[in-house]
């Protein structure tokens, strides 16, 4: 119940900003990582290119949303 | 790699270090904060250039702060055109979205921010209402399952929405159908 309490009073108020990014930093880049890895391993490349191959894919895909 | 904390700090600095008054943090990073199961792999950010001087000294300071501007994205901020930065070693990507025609809706949902703290720079975001009503008007089909997601997660964990207020902005900015549409999904 108290828990409960304390939530409803966050209602909309983001809290412990830090914190929170840093949850979903932690979250994304094990992700992200992961992935990575994978592209350097299949395309034979290093990490570099394989962040901009990503990075690339990444904003294609999101403009293809924008577009649809 | 340069993580998504640290890409994200970097535009924060730049920002703060700027002469820009009004911007926002916006979309899935913003809405972590109120629905932590979302992901994403960019930042967006709204921005109002008031004055010319906004984007000089924006582009300064993201040099400063390590972004490399090439040509066309300088014309493209001095054109207050949306905007891709990027650096180099991360995978994520900053999509800059200057505020021209929906200066209004802008207006609110800044007027309305709740502001954080973070390592000392300001970080302004929507409201969790202001949040929905920006996926609302934005109109893109996943956002609308994103959104309805988001108010679900809410209601399960005992966070209060104002519904009242969420129907309100959505008559000012003529989306009641697509609000309509996600508390019926």
């Amino acid at each position: 119940m108290t828990s409960q309490k304390s939530l409803s009073i966050n209602t909309t108020r983001p809290r412990k900003a830090k914190k929170i990014i840093e949850k979903l930093s932690i979250l994304v880049d094990s992700g992200i990582s992961i992935t990575l890895r994978k592209i350097m391993d299949r395309l034979k490349v290093d990490e570099k290119t394989a962040i901009k191959i990503l990075r690339n894919e990444f904003i294609r895909a999101d403009s293809k949303a924008e577009l649809s | 790699m340069i993580g998504l904390k640290e890409l994200l700090m970097m535009i924060i600095r730049a920002i703060n270090y700027s002469t820009i008054k009004y911007w926002l943090l916006i979309g899935n990073i913003a809405g972590f904060f109120y629905y932590p199961e979302l992901i994403t792999r960019d930042i967006d950010i709204a921005v109002l250039f008031d004055t010319s001087k906004d984007i000089e000294t924006f582009i300064h300071s993201l040099e400063n702060v390590g972004f490399t501007i090439n040509h066309e994205q300088r014309y493209s901020l001095m054109s207050r055109l949306r905007t891709i930065i990027t650096v180099e070693d991360s995978p994520y990507y900053i999509d800059l979205l200057p505020v021209v025609h929906d200066r209004e809706i802008f207006m609110d949902v800044w007027i309305h921010r709740t502001e954080e703290d973070i390592d000392g720079y300001k970080l302004p975001l929507p409201t969790f209402e202001y949040w929905i009503i920006l996926k609302l008007y934005a109109g893109r089909e996943e956002d609308f399952v994103v959104t309805k997601k988001a108010i679900q997660h809410a209601k399960n964990v005992g966070i209060k929405i104002n519904m009242e207020k969420l129907q309100k902005l959505a008559e000012k900015y003529g989306i009641q159908d697509r609000l309509a549409k996600i508390l019926r999904l």
